[in-house]
Formats: structure tokens, sequence, C-alpha cells
């Protein structure tokens, strides 16, 4: 039977595309005898139904209106742009890197041996502190490999984090800002300048950078812990760098032929990084009970729970990042089930690290063991859907329409995204509560009464709404109006 | 002569190479414009939306999966919700959800949408029976037999399985084909 509904579907569809009559089917399939009045009717419908197709003129028009766009298309161009850059940085001038180096160095003679150590330790209040800039910034343009760049922005950022937990116990809240985002910025650039090495080099320096976020991960917490949401934000798009670096390394690792040995001159070894940086184990699968949420407060799918399965006894979390690899929270403790060995679960309520609901948008969950740097092989994906959906665009009755019998056909469209819908009418232009019939949950963009006493003589008002799979509502529609008036 | 499948020609196009858009254009662009022109009944908005849709694409298409959706079906999607932004800009009143190029109307006779089809087709019959379908069910026959979709096409543009739009063709067939028979309209 499953056999004759598939070769019935194939014929409907030769028929649709006027490859084939229903003649032809039926020679060619007996066992289609039964279904012949439908085949018949198809091929009355591909008939019928013609398409209006738009005239030469508009159709080269149009054509080349896109062509001409899809010239201009600016992925191109940027593309070209980024490939000019490039070349433009490899080919710089030698003489040019050496003038400016020239400068800096006149620069720092100027600036006098004594004031320069004793700008070493100031804060950004002091007068002494743009000294302290300058010097750092001497130093960086006298750095002429991108390793060594690398790594003395990591030691700006450090120091810019130093600067800030003292400015933190002062209560200097615009230094701590100043601070937490230089030591971001300079996170960033070593990172980057890491993107330009080979990639052992590229390996060990972000290495580095993972060492650092692992120590400053708890610096990190204390300051976002009273911190001003401008703060807290700055700290997420640090820890969201540490989390580049971490699955940078895990791809160049998992990429490179030949592991580092103990003659490579790393300043921390891979070996010292397996022992902080573990996977989880038996990490056979993590799931969740919505794949779309709303996490909106109207108690309809708000939060979602992620289940994992792995080996017993791990201390597991999850991280939850946007597309773009952003850390978006972090440390979302996993609790061992007590029924189910090996089953950990966790809830998200859609919000990021500083507390704020997140934008609409995928986001990827990943599963580590608690303290560690490196991720289970596993990941899966929610959506978080806030937008509700359009309000539904009224078609029939019309405004103003006048029914000779006791019924009415209501008709509406609406956006693809809305999957139920509510119709209320009403004898009440404002839809009070005793002179209105809701009906709800209506999976069809129609609705069909005909009968007293839901539908007797008179004005009537009507209005839809419509709600999407994870419960959020739509505006209502405009209000129209009809009349039920009988012919004696 | 080999004809491309959309997949290659849609990588292509991706790397905006100008003859794989020109052939995705020439493959499509007559569907959409006949779709749009179903739902809005005026040349010259037609036009305008079809035209727009295919602009969308060039501006979306890093975000396109063709590995996950026909090229038909996300134009026909974007070339839909463009349909209701132009309804929703100029307040008109969408007209019936599928119409026959046999009679073209140019203008709408009143505001009942079952009357828009029975005007926009020519055979009496079909006139009748199609108003006795639903909304849904008119939407998946003018797909099926007006743009010559396949049913998973079909699904992707009306965000419904494809089991479920085979179930909702059959269940349109039978009821024409009973209808038809009848003729007791």
């Amino acid at each position: 039977m499953k056999r004759v509904f598939k070769t019935l579907e194939k014929c409907i569809d030769l028929i649709a595309r006027n490859e084939a009559k229903a003649e032809e089917c039926l020679n060619n399939y007996p066992s289609l005898a039964d279904y012949a009045a439908v085949l018949n009717t198809a091929a009355f419908l591909s008939q019928s139904i013609e398409l209006a197709v738009p005239s030469p003129e508009v159709f080269e028009r149009s054509k080349k209106k896109f062509l001409g766009a899809a010239k201009a298309e600016p992925a191109l161009q940027v593309t070209k742009k980024r490939a000019q850059a490039k070349v433009h940085f490899l080919h710089a001038p030698l003489r040019k890197i050496l003038t400016r180096a020239a400068a800096t160095l006149v620069a720092f003679s100027m600036l006098g041996g004594s004031v320069v150590v004793a700008s070493a330790h100031s804060l950004p209040d002091s007068p002494l502190y743009s000294v302290k800039l300058t010097v750092e910034k001497v130093q960086l343009v006298l750095k002429t490999s991108n390793y060594s760049k690398a790594q003395f922005y990591l030691n700006l950022a450090e120091k810019r984090l130093e600067e800030a937990q003292k400015l933190a116990k002062d209560g200097d809240s615009k230094g701590l800002k100043d601070c937490l985002k230089a030591m971001t910025d300079n996170l960033d650039e070593a990172r980057k300048a890491a993107n330009l090495l080979n990639p052992k080099e590229k390996r060990e320096i972000l290495t580095q950078i993972i060492k650092f976020c692992e120590r400053k991960e708890k610096t990190f917490e204390v300051l976002a812990l009273k911190a001003s949401p401008e703060i807290k934000n700055i700290i997420g798009k640090a820890l969201g760098i540490c989390n580049e670096a971490r699955v940078a390394v895990k791809v160049t690792t998992s990429k490179s032929e030949k592991p580092l040995t103990e003659t490579d001159s790393l300043t921390e070894t891979p070996q010292t990084v397996e022992e902080t940086t573990k996977t989880p184990e038996g990490l056979s699968e993590i799931t969740v009970n919505f794949p779309v949420f709303s996490p909106n407060g109207d108690k309809v799918k708000d939060n979602i729970s992620i289940t994992v399965r792995a080996d017993v006894g791990q201390n597991l979390m999850a991280d939850i990042f946007d597309l773009k690899g952003n850390l978006i929270k972090f440390n979302l403790v996993l609790k061992e089930s007590s029924t189910k060995q090996g089953r950990y679960t966790t809830t998200w309520g859609g919000e990021n690290n500083q507390g704020e609901i997140v934008s609409d948008g995928f986001y990827l969950i990943k599963v580590k063991v608690a303290k560690s740097s490196l991720y289970g092989s596993l990941e899966t994906k929610v959506e978080v859907d806030l937008t509700p959906p359009e309000k539904p665009i009224l078609i029939s009755p019309a405004e103003g329409w006048v029914s000779k019998l006791v019924m009415a056909r209501f008709t509406w469209d609406s956006s693809t995204d809305a999957c139920l819908f509510v119709l209320e009418y009403s004898r009440d232009e404002d839809f009070s509560s005793d002179k209105t019939t809701v009906v709800s949950d209506l999976n069809m963009k129609e609705y069909f009464i005909m009968s007293d006493p839901y539908l007797s003589e008179g004005v009537w008002f009507w209005r839809v709404k419509a709600i999407d799979k994870v419960g959020n509502t739509s505006a209502y529609s405009e209000v129209r109006s009809f009349s039920v008036a009988i012919e004696s | 002569m080999h004809r491309e499948d959309d997949r290659g020609l849609v990588k292509r196009a991706k790397n905006n190479d100008k003859e794989a858009l020109g052939l995705l254009y020439d493959r499509y662009f007559g569907k959409v414009y006949g779709y749009v022109y179903n739902k809005v009944f005026d040349q010259a908005a037609a036009e305008d939306i079809a035209s727009h849709a295919f602009l969308r694409v060039l501006e979306t298409f890093d975000r396109f999966d063709e590995k996950r959706t026909s090229f038909i079906s996300w134009v026909l999607c974007i070339a839909h919700n463009l349909v209701i932004d132009y309804f929703r800009k100029s307040a008109k009143l969408p007209t019936a959800s599928l119409e026959s190029g046999i009679e073209k109307i140019s203008q709408r006779a009143n505001d009942d949408p079952v009357e828009f089809v029975l005007n926009g087709i020519a055979n009496r019959e079909l006139k009748k029976v199609l108003s006795y379908l639903t909304v849904e069910q008119q939407q998946v026959i003018f797909l099926k037999f007006g743009l010559g979709l396949s049913n998973k096409e079909i699904g992707e543009v009306i965000k419904k399985k494809r089991g479920a739009v085979k179930a909702l063709i059959f269940r349109a067939l039978k009821m024409l084909q009973r209808l038809l028979d009848e003729k007791s309209f």
C-alpha cells in the first residue's frame, strides 16, 4: 500500500510539472487504477491553473537591475580591500619602521631614566601614568616580531588588570573601566598577533593567553560581582577572547602533525596544559528539552533544561556561546541526577553573564570539566526567539460586509512563524468580556460560524492575534465590523 | 543540453558569478512573479516585489544554506514576506490565495476573497469547486499545479512537513474530484 502511495505521489508530481498525462501514469502503473479519478483531477488542475507571466520588458528590466546590483555586491569589494591591506602590510617599507623606531627612541631618551622608573607603578589618576603609557608604546614599537609583540600585549593586559584591581579597591569606577577596557584590548591584540604566527608559535601564545585567563578567573569574578553593566560587558568580552583562544588551541592541536617536544622553546609546555585542561569523559549526549525558547517571563518555554550523559562522578559545567564564538554565559553547574546515573542537568533562562536576557539568535552549548579549558566533543544548538509574530492581516469578511444568512467565514493571513491564532468576535467595539466570544488555539487561518446563538442579527466586530511556537503573541489585528441582516 | 542543478548554480552565485546569477534569475523569476501576482493582482506591484525579492537574495546569500532548502522555496519565502510588507504598508486588502492566469483580472470586484478566486478562474466549474477548499488547500494546489513545486519545496514555503503537504494535496484532490463528479453546485 505504501508503495502504491509513493507511486501515486510520483505521478501527481509528473502531472503537476506537465511531464506526464494521467493516462500515461495509469498505463505505466496499473496499481493506480483505483486512483484514476484523483489523477484526472490533478491533470485538470495542471491544465487549468496558469501562471501570470511577466512581460519580456519586465523580465529584462528586472534582470538588468539584479545583475547590476550583483556587480556592486559589497562582499567582493571588502575581500579586495582586505587583500590589499595584507599586501601593504607585508611590503611595508623597512625605512618607515626604522623611522618610527628612531622617533620613539628619541622620545624615550627625552623622558629621562628616573621619571620612567618612577612611573612604572603609577595609576591612571597619577600624572606619571601618561609617561608609563608612552614608555610602553616605545617598547612595543621596538618589538620586531609578531611573537614578541603578542607576548608584550599579554604582559600589558596583566599590568592593566593589576591596575584595575587597585582602582577597584579605591572605588574609582571610571579608572576601573578604562583599565579593564585596555586589558581587554591588549588581550585581543595578543590573540590577533598570535593569528599571524606559524602553528607552533601560535599555539604557544594562545596557551599563554589561556593560562592568563585561568589565573585571573577569580579576579574577573570578583570585579564583575558589584560592577556596572558596562564593566560586566567588558569582562564578558575578555572571557570571550579567552574562550576563542581555547577553541583555537584545540583546533591547532588537532591539526598539528607533530606533537611538541621538550626541546621546543615553550614558555608553558602542552603537558602542563593537559594537566589543567581535561575534557569531560564518556560524553555521549547533550540534549535540550526545547530547541527554541522564549525567555520573556510569560511562563511558556521561558528556560531550557540541558541534559548531558557522561561518565559518573565528574564536575561538569556548561558554557553558552553565540555563533561568533563569544562566551555569553559561563560555568552553569550541571548536577548529577539522583535517579539516573551518569545523567547531568542544568537550566538556562536565556541570561548572559551580566544577568541580561540575550537577544534573538542561535546559541551553542558546550560542556567542560569544571575549571578546565577544553570542551567535550559534543555540543548542541538552541534558538532564542523573543520576537512576536506580525499581527495578522484580516482578509474576510470585509469591513461593512452584510450577511443575509446567519453565517460568517473569517479568514486572515499571517507571517509564517505564527502557528496558533486567537479570534475574538464581539457585539462591542471595545471587546468587553461579557459581549465577546474568544476562540483560542486555532491552527488554521480561518474560522466558520453559522448558527444562533453564536451569531445573531446585528452588528459584529472581530479581530485576530497570532501566537508563535514558543508562545510569543502578536498585537491584535485591526478591528473590522460586519452585520447579520436576515431577509424576511 | 546539460542543465546545471540549482545547488551548483547557487554555489557559484554565492561567489558573485554573474553567469550563475543570471541562470538562477532566468530559471525562477517567472515563478516568483507568478506567485506574487497571484497575491497582489497588480502588475506593477508584482514586478516591484519580485525584483525586490531577487535583490534580497543578493543581500542575504551568505545566510542561505543550499543543502537544507531549495533555492526556489527560499526566494518564495522572501517574496511572501515582501507581499505581507506590501499589504501592511499600503493598507491594501490581500486578494485570494489562488488565481488562474487564464483570466487576469485588473481590479477587485469586491472585498470578498472567495469572490476573487471566482473572478480569477475562467473555468466555471473550477471556480465553484475551489471555493470549497480551505485557504491552505488552495495555497498548496497553487504551489503544486501552478508553480510545479515538489512536496518538500512546498513544505519549506508553508512551513509544514513533507508528509503534511502530501496529505493536504491528496485531501484537496479527493474533495475536488468528488465535487466535480457531483456537479451539484
